[in-house]
């Protein structure tokens, strides 16, 4: 069987056209808002719902079902309230003067952001994030990082020679690893963008799920490599058995800059994409050529 | 042949055979000159890598002929067979081969533990230390339910919201389509060069 390849991306590109020609426009439901690009001001009562694309929402008055925000902030009046639940992804909830709780009788949802359950699960608002310090926020990130280096280790445990494959390709081609990930990153995220403009939700929706799910697994199985293909360099050895301590010196040197401010976030992105290329690059470490015995 | 009562784990044959230094038992070199069985396991390994690398040098003439990489194994093919080797199922259980990872993993673990609890530790209305030290690593288990649970419930709407944002404006879509089959190719012939 042929095996699907990355061209066959051209010929997704007219079906979605296709689609996209045939498709029915997208309308918001009677009393609701959608809006792209633009900033929402609720100012009397709203029988539906509010969705923010890339833009802020003002809540003045009372929405009677949810508001769901992707890349904005919310803000709420006074006499502004939520019936629904209010959803916000890459984005705050500022409240009015003297509330401590957001008026929203729903569930109130941030989900990019893990700190803000971890504080109300702690009883402290928000707010008083800045109470805590940076130890929360440091705690929590170290966290993080020791869970990277189980899911590191789990595919080493698993996947020792797909990853020591990709490692080495990896070192073998720095540039085209950067150049793959950043094609690879843009790529996905414009068929899933396609695919949510274009296609009618049913179908736009699992493609784009899965355009995620490819970017996300390419970036463990990447990293993974990366931290291994660093260690090996650290350890100056490439012997299986030092594949271990390889992955965790490899590990402590992102892991540790990746606790830098500024510049940490700036170089884990850039390994980020690199990963994501390391993996496309190397097929998730599948051999080049397969011996039939 | 007596059967050797602590026989040589294979990795340290591998490691004895090759000059370097052995991982399991610091002492394997001089245990292998005096026990006949380990010897032979070392002697095996050596064979090995030197079949690997007679195949190697058999390959160099017809590279240098300008027969390509593709007409016989890989200069270095030794040193790329053992590199990308898979772990035997010995090597997976032996633990003085993943202490570094599994330690630094504790460390960075508790590290992040203890910097949630230190505020908590320092808190004035703590009832008890072992409850002030509980209290944050219960609160962290239950948000990260709690937001798996948010992500998995309000996902299918916030998607769908998503998508009817989108689809109200196509400029969007269009551009993201037209984008598309360049960078699709380019990244096609990207991985084609790599793997050549």
């Amino acid at each position: 069987m042929r095996p699907v390849r990355l061209l066959d991306f051209t010929f997704l590109g007219f079906l979605f056209l296709a689609f996209h020609v045939t498709a029915t426009p997208a309308l918001a439901a009677p009393g609701s808002i959608t809006s792209v690009r633009r900033d929402v001001v609720v100012s009397q009562d709203l029988p539906g719902r509010v969705v923010a694309v890339l833009a802020d929402v003002r809540i003045a008055g009372r929405v009677s079902g949810d508001v769901i925000v992707w890349g904005g902030n919310v803000s709420f009046a006074p006499g502004g309230a939520v019936a629904g639940d209010l959803v916000v992804f890459g984005g705050n909830v500022e409240l009015p003067e003297g509330r401590t709780v957001p008026p929203v009788e729903g569930r109130v949802s941030t989900p990019g952001s893990l700190l803000h359950l971890y504080l109300s699960e702690m009883r402290r608002a928000p707010w008083e994030e800045s109470a805590f310090g940076g130890s929360v926020l440091s705690g929590l990130h170290l966290i993080a990082l020791a869970a990277w280096l189980a899911v590191a280790l789990a595919l080493l445990w698993f996947f020792s020679s797909p990853l020591s494959r990709a490692a080495m390709l990896a070192g073998e081609d720095w540039s085209g690893s950067l150049l793959a990930g950043a094609l690879g990153v843009l790529t996905l995220f414009l068929a899933a963008g396609a695919a949510l403009s274009l296609l009618p939700a049913p179908l736009g929706i699992p493609i784009a799920l899965a355009s995620a799910a490819v970017a996300v697994v390419a970036k463990v199985f990447g990293m993974a490599a990366l931290f291994l293909l660093l260690g090996q360099k650290l350890v100056k050895s490439v012997a299986p058995a030092r594949r271990p301590a390889a992955l965790a010196a490899g590990f402590a040197v992102l892991g540790g800059i990746s606790l830098l401010p500024f510049v940490g976030a700036l170089v884990w992105s850039v390994a980020s994409i690199v990963a994501v290329g390391v993996a496309f690059v190397s097929r998730f470490g599948t051999p080049r050529y397969r011996l039939a015995i | 042949m007596r059967p050797c009562p602590r026989p040589l784990d294979p990795i340290d044959a591998e490691a004895v055979a090759a000059g370097a230094e052995p991982l399991v038992a610091p002492d394997a070199a001089s245990h292998a000159r005096e026990c006949p069985g380990c010897q032979a396991m070392i002697v095996a390994a050596r064979a090995v890598s030197e079949a690997l690398e007679g195949l190697s040098e058999a390959s160099e003439p017809l590279l240098l002929e300008g027969a390509g990489p593709a007409a016989g194994p890989a200069i270095g093919l030794a040193e790329r067979v053992t590199r990308l080797r898979s772990f035997s199922w010995r090597e997976r259980r032996t633990y003085a081969l993943w202490n570094a990872p599994v330690l630094l993993n504790a460390g960075v673990a508790l590290s992040g533990l203890a910097l949630l609890t230190l505020p908590a530790l320092t808190a004035s209305e703590q009832v008890s230390l072992g409850a002030a030290a509980a209290a944050p690593i219960l609160a962290l288990a239950r948000s990260a339910v709690r937001w798996t649970a948010d992500l998995l419930r309000l996902a299918p709407t916030a998607l769908e919201a998503l998508s009817e944002g989108m689809r109200q404006d196509g400029t969007l879509g269009i551009v993201a389509l037209l984008l598309l089959p360049p960078l699709s190719l380019g990244l096609a012939r990207v991985v084609a060069r790599a793997r050549r």
